[in-house]
Order: C-alpha cells, then structure tokens, then sequence
C-alpha cells in the first residue's frame, strides 16, 4: 500500500503517512473546498494500515485550525482508533498547539474527550 | 569594422567601409590604368608617328627618284628621238657635206628646245670632230675634235667601246661647284659599225636643287653615290664635288650618322638597294639633330641613291587635330572603362552585399519574407542562395512558432472566454442565488420590529454561504437565532435552505418559547429531511444554532446553543455562555441544555456564529477567538448598536489584514432596555 506526502497549501494540512514506522502527521490548517476527496486516501490509508498491520499507529497533529467538515472527518478518523484500541490495537494521538490559540487547543481537548486511548495534547515550546 | 545596428530606414544606414574601400581601390586601377594608357597611348603614337614617317620617307624617296628618273626619261627619249633622225645619220657619214649637214641642223633645230637645258652635242665617230649647240649659239656648232691621247677626252672612246644604246655620264665640277649630266647615245649603221655620239647636257644640280627642296615639313631628300658621298643636296655645302678617294669627307651620308651600327646598316642597305633596282630600303638613324626615318631608292641610270630623311618629330604626320582626337578619344574610353569598373563592381559585388546586409537588417527586425533570389554561379550567388535558404528556415521556423503560438493563444483564448463565460454564469447563478437566501433572512421584519436596538454582521464568505439568522414573534416575546450550517459557499447555501425548513417545522410544531426543545425538535427534522445513508455518512451536514427567546412578561431571555455561545455585555462585564458541544444533524441526536437570563436593562446580547471567533489576522495568524471577541466587546459594547456593527467589521477588517475569510462571519446582537418587544402581530400584507 502506498504512503501519503501531501504538502502543506493554505487550505490544506501537510499530510504524511509511514506504513515502515507506522505513523500519520498532519499539521497546518484545513478547510478544503471538498473536504471528502481530501480526507478520503487519509481514510483509506489508516484503514489498510490497522487491517493489514499489528504494528502501533503513531498520529502526530499540529493541526491549527479545522472548519466544520473537517472536524467531522477528523472524529471519523478517531472513531477508526478507538475502534482499534478496543480491538487491543496500539494507537496513540500526540497534539501539538500555540499556546495563544485558545480556538485550537479547545478543539483538541473536544476530541479527547471521546477518546480513551493515549491522547497527549502538548502546548509548542 | 563593427557598425552597431542603425536605425530601420536604409537610406540613412551608414555605407560599410567595404564601398569605401572598393572606391579607392578603383581610384587606384583607375590612375594606374590612365597611366598605362598614357604610356601605352604614347607608345602607339611613337610606332604610329615613326610607321607614318617611314611612310612618309619611303613616299618621299620613291617620288624624288620618279622625278628625276622621269626627267632623266625625258631627256633620254628626246636624245633617242634626236639619234634616230635620218638627217643625222646622214651628217655622220658625211660631215662635211653642207647639204647633210643644213638638212641636219634644220632638223635639230626642232629638237635642241625641247632639251632640258636646250643644248645637244654629236660627235662624229670618223672624224671625231665634237659639235655643240645651247641657247646662245642655237645652230650646232664645231668646237674641238677629240683627241685619243688627251684624258679629257678618254671618256668617249671607253663608252664606244662597248655597243650600248645610250649612256648617262654624271660630271661633278669642283671646281665650278656644279653638276653636270651628260645623256651619250650611241649611234651605229646596220651592222652596229659606230656613226657617232649624240646627246644633251643638263646642269642636274639645277633641277635637284628645285626637287630637293623640301615639300613637307621635318623631311628632306638628299642624293648619295655609291659610296655614300653627297652628289646632290637642298643645301649645297654639303655637295661632295671632290675625287672617289676621299674617305674622310664629312659629305657622305655617314658622316651625318651618330652611331657606328647606324653607319653599317647605312653601309648594308646601300649596297642591297642597289641590288635591289625599283625597291625602297628604310632604316631609322640617330643623327646629332636627333631621330630620324631614312628611305633609300636606288636611281640605277645615274649610279645614285636617293635618301629621303624624316624628322618624326618635326614632321606633321600626324595632324594635331588628329593626336587630340586620339587623347579625347583615348581618354573618354579609359574613364568610360574605369565607370564600366565601377558600376559593374558596384552592380556584382556591393549592390548584392548591401541588399544582403539589408536583408539581414529587416530579418533581424523580424521581416523574414524577404528573398534575394540570385541565379548567380558565384561566391555572391551563393552566398545569397545560403541568405535565402537561411531566411526561408528562419521564416519556416517563426512561421511554425508563430503559428503554434497562435493556436495555444487561440486555444487559450478559447479557455478563457470559456472559463471567463462559465464564472460569469457561475457568478451570476450565485449572484441570484444570493438573492433567494436573502428572501430567508428577517432584515424587514427586525427594521420595523427591532429599529435601534438590533445589529447583524452578516459576511458570507463567497456570496452565499452556510450561516443565515432568523427573528419571530409571538404574542409572549421574539425569538432571535443565529445558525452556521457546516461548508460554506453553494454547499452551506443548501443547508441553510434544509436549516431553515427544520426551525420552520420546530416553529410551527412548538411554538417559539423553548429554545432547548427547539433545538432538539429542529435536530429531528434535519435528521427526517436527511437520511442517514451510507453515501451520507461522511459528509459534513450538521448545522450549529443558537437560539434566545425574549420574554416580555418575565423579562428573560431562554437561551440554548447547539455548538453556538451567548455573549451579554452588562455595564462594562462581559460574559460568555456557553452552548452544548453538539451541533444540530450531528453523529448522535442529542438534548440541549437551556439556560435563563434575566433580561436587565443596558444589557447588550450578541449571538456569534463560529467564523469571526476562527479568523484568523493578527501578527501572527492567530484566531481571532473568545479573547479577541471578548476584548472587543470590552471597547464597543457601550456604544450605538448602529455603531457597533460598522466598529465591528471595521475591526474584523484590521485583524484579517491581507488573510482571506476563512468562514462565514454572522453576529446578530440586540438589546431591550425600557421597552420590551411589543406584542403587536404583524399584519401581513
């Protein structure tokens, strides 16, 4: 299966996946004009990657600001690795924000809140 | 030479240095051919000066010896005539015999005028008794009888000896300095026995010196002997009148020669002339007086030669009118020559390669259409086939690029007007449906209901968008809410018309009081209107609603929020209250909470849709968020409500600065202060 490399525009996040090191990176903001084309292969990717593998999956997020259809695809993807984690899959979020971006940090700690694997929510140094 | 490229009109272009060059060149040939046809031309007139001289010498000696052999003939003839009379013959039988005699002299008398000199002389063989008759004595008279022993007189015996019909005898006289010509004709009987001598007498020098006077300027005809001396000439100090043996004269014809091989070749062609009776010899000699043109005609009778000597220099042979004619001529050819040079070098070599240097212009402005079309077959020629094939590739290539230019540009521009017609249709389309959304919106009602005490920031990101506001009344209070479909654009668009129709239904079914069972009403409706499908399970369809419901006669306000936060503004506290997490048609239907606030005077309510709190601005691009919001509200909540909506865009517009609008902006803020809404039902029209 093929990886992802997205870069980053001004409507779309940076998107990088690794199916060797069993990681997805997402950062920068996300308001695609068709927000179902974009996350579709994010999708795709993290479902072959938890059917194929036994491995851990790593998601690292700098994500800064995410509009409404977004949002949604991103509980779609933590709704994948929740049900991963209760299949005694290895999954984990780690969340990085600004400080200053109260909007951000409070959409990150929304997610958590519906989830019960590893979910670090980190304030940039 | 490099010329830097001028300017496009030809006719200022500099000359390249090549025409130049060629014209000095030219001038060169031109001056070095003059020359040579000086030289060549002076040369020509020499040979012609000194052939027409020679011409002129030949035609002279050959005429000076015609008129002397002619005279001399004459003589001759007469003296034969005069020797054949009868009367004669019969006075030298018998010359004593008076009768003979008177018959001869009657006879002679006809004749002696005609002599030259009208003299004649007869010897009577027998008796040898020498009678002579001239212009004094015209009857012949007898002088002396000859005398065998006296030299004077061996003359006559050593002519009779030999039977000849005549002989000429030319006599020098020293010492009289005249030249006498004795014409002897021998008389005989039958049987060739000698009767006599008769004859005539002449003084040549006479006559000579009459026909050697020059006719012609620059040449002059003198008489030689044998042995080259002088025997007659125009000028008689020059006359040799002395013995053979006299070598060392300087009145010979040598004497008068500067060179020793002109001497010899004089020596030679004498002694060949001779040879040679009736031919004309001519040689050219260096005199002291300078170069002369020398014939030689042989006069055999006398023994003597004829030179007629030339001066080409002084001789007119040529006319002067003629040497002119030639220099003009000669001239008008040579620079006639030198232009033919010009303008044929100018026609082969510099008019090609100015119009090959012209053409090279045009094409280096871009004209590549022009052709030089030379059939020459040489280097030029080539060169300007190379030119042409050249420009024709040039032309072919810029041609092609033009041509595929054009056809992007045409292809392009086709695009263009199609993408140019499709956004105007899509722009319009909007535009219109832009206006359907506005017919949702409460703008009417709120002026009339609502006038001062209301202000709405309605800022649809791209024309149409996914937020819209809504305002109704009852007979208890009014309703104010705000809603953010999710998307925006043409997508949001469609879910405020789907909002819409859910709040209507929640509306109708249970009134305006309960925001919370509004809320939750209004969630099942949008959940009825769209099924949740497979197809349907990732899309974005939830809708954020805030909702507060003034009621007049408790003076509160109910407030419920799906996803949507009140902010009241009290006499400088600001405080925020917050909805439920959920929005409306999210993953799982939901309950929402209400809350009651009591409606105070000078409170200012402001209900805010998610995309002024999510624009981003600032130094560093950060949301605007809460804070931003919160402070704003901290400045403006005091002033005019009218004020506040143009403070508030004013201030939206500075933080976004050059970041676009990322979201559909809606802020719908209200205030009651001594007067609560009045219940009066709208009356529709």
């Amino acid at each position: 299966m093929n990886d992802i490399d997205l870069a980053q525009t001004p409507s779309t996040p940076l998107v990088r996946t690794s199916v060797q090191d069993g990681r997805l990176t997402m950062a920068g903001d996300s308001y695609p004009e068709n927000p179902f084309e974009f996350f579709q292969p994010i999708i795709d990717w993290i479902d072959g990657f938890l059917a194929k593998d036994s491995g851990p999956l790593a998601c690292d997020l700098a994500l800064i600001y995410l509009n409404t259809s977004s949002i949604r695809a991103m509980m779609d993807i933590f709704d994948r690795l929740e049900e991963a984690h209760q299949g005694g899959r290895q999954v984990s979020v780690h969340w990085s924000y600004d400080p200053e971006n109260e909007r951000v940090g409070e959409l990150a700690e929304e997610f958590k809140e519906d989830c019960s694997f590893p979910f670090t929510i980190a304030p940039r140094p | 030479m490099h010329h830097p490229p001028t300017s496009s009109s030809g006719h200022t272009r500099r000359q390249p240095g090549l025409r130049r060059k060629i014209g000095i060149l030219l001038l060169a040939i031109s001056v070095a051919v003059l020359l040579m046809s000086a030289a060549v031309g002076k040369r020509i007139l020499h040979d012609l000066t000194a052939d027409l001289s020679r011409r002129l010498a030949v035609s002279e000696a050959q005429l000076t010896r015609e008129k002397i052999q002619s005279l001399v003939g004459r003589e001759l003839a007469i003296a034969q005539r005069f020797a054949g009379l009868t009367a004669l013959g019969d006075w030298l039988l018998a010359e004593q015999d008076p009768l003979a005699r008177g018959r001869f002299l009657a006879e002679a008398a006809g004749f002696r005028p005609a002599f030259a000199d009208g003299a004649y002389f007869v010897i009577h063989h027998h008796t040898l008794a020498y009678y002579y008759a001239d212009a004094e004595r015209p009857r012949a008279v007898y002088r002396y009888t000859l005398d065998r022993n006296n030299t004077g007189d061996s003359w006559y015996f050593s002519t009779m000896e030999q039977a000849v019909p005549y002989t000429l005898n030319v006599n020098p006289d020293a010492t009289l300095k005249v030249t006498n010509l004795w014409i002897n004709v021998q008389v005989r009987n039958a049987a060739g026995a000698p009767l006599g001598l008769v004859g005539t007498g002449m003084r040549l020098d006479r006559f000579l010196a009459s026909m050697l006077a020059p006719r012609t300027q620059g040449s002059m005809s003198f008489i030689v002997d044998t042995a080259g001396r002088i025997v007659a000439h125009p000028d008689p100090s020059r006359i040799e009148y002395g013995a053979l043996d006299k070598q060392d004269s300087d009145r010979t014809l040598f004497a008068g020669l500067s060179t020793e091989s002109g001497r010899e070749t004089a020596s030679r062609l004498l002694a060949e002339v001779r040879r040679r009776a009736g031919g004309v010899e001519v040689m050219e000699q260096i005199t002291p007086d300078g170069r002369r043109m020398m014939a030689l005609a042989h006069l055999p009778e006398l023994g003597w030669t004829v030179v007629s000597s030339v001066n080409p220099e002084a001789a007119e042979v040529l006319s002067s009118g003629f040497i002119r004619l030639a220099l003009i001529g000669g001239g008008v050819i040579v620079l006639m020559v030198i232009l033919a040079l010009t303008l044929g070098f100018d026609r082969l070599v510099l008019q090609p390669l100015l119009a090959l240097t012209a053409s090279a212009g045009m094409i280096a402005q871009g004209q590549y259409g022009i052709r030089m079309r030379s059939d020459r077959d040489d280097e030029i020629g080539a060169l300007s086939q190379a030119f042409d094939t050249m420009a024709a590739e040039v032309q072919a290539h810029t041609e092609d690029l033009e041509r595929r230019v054009a056809e992007r540009t045409a292809e392009l521009e086709t695009t263009h007007a199609t993408l140019a017609a499709t956004h105007r249709q899509l722009t319009e389309s909007i535009r219109y449906a832009s206006l359907i959304q506005r017919v949702i919106l409460p703008d009417r009602q709120l002026d009339t209901r609502m006038q001062g005490r209301y202000f709405v920031v309605w800022l649809p990101r791209d024309v149409v968008g996914g937020d819209f506001y809504l305002y109704r009344e009852d007979e208890g209070g009014c309703l104010f809410g705000v809603v953010d479909c999710a998307g925006h654009g043409v997508p949001g668009a469609f879910m405020t018309m789907i909002a819409h129709a859910a709040l209507e239904r929640a509306t109708v079914e249970l009134g305006l009081g309960q925001p919370a069972a509004l809320l939750e009403r209004a969630d099942r409706a949008v959940r009825d209107m769209l099924p949740d499908t497979q197809r349907l399970e990732r899309l974005a369809t939830s809708m954020d609603i805030g909702l507060c419901y003034v009621e007049r006669a408790s003076r509160t306000v109910r407030f419920a929020g799906a996803h949507i936060d009140l902010f009241a503004a009290c006499g400088g506290e600001i405080r925020n209250f917050r909805g439920d997490r959920g929005g409306i048609n999210d993953r799982k239907p939901r309950t929402f909470t209400q809350l009651t606030l009591d409606l105070e005077p000078g409170c200012v309510f402001y209900l805010v849709t998610d995309g002024i709190l999510d624009q981003s601005g600032g130094g560093k691009g950060l949301p605007f968020g809460r804070g931003g919001f919160t402070s704003w509200l901290r400045d403006n909540a005091t002033l005019p409500l009218e004020s506040q909506e143009a403070a508030l865009t004013g201030a939206l517009n500075d933080y976004r600065g050059e970041k676009p609008q990322r979201d559909d902006i809606t802020v719908l803020a209200f205030r009651f202060d001594q007067q609560t809404p009045a219940p009066t039902k709208e009356t529709d029209s």
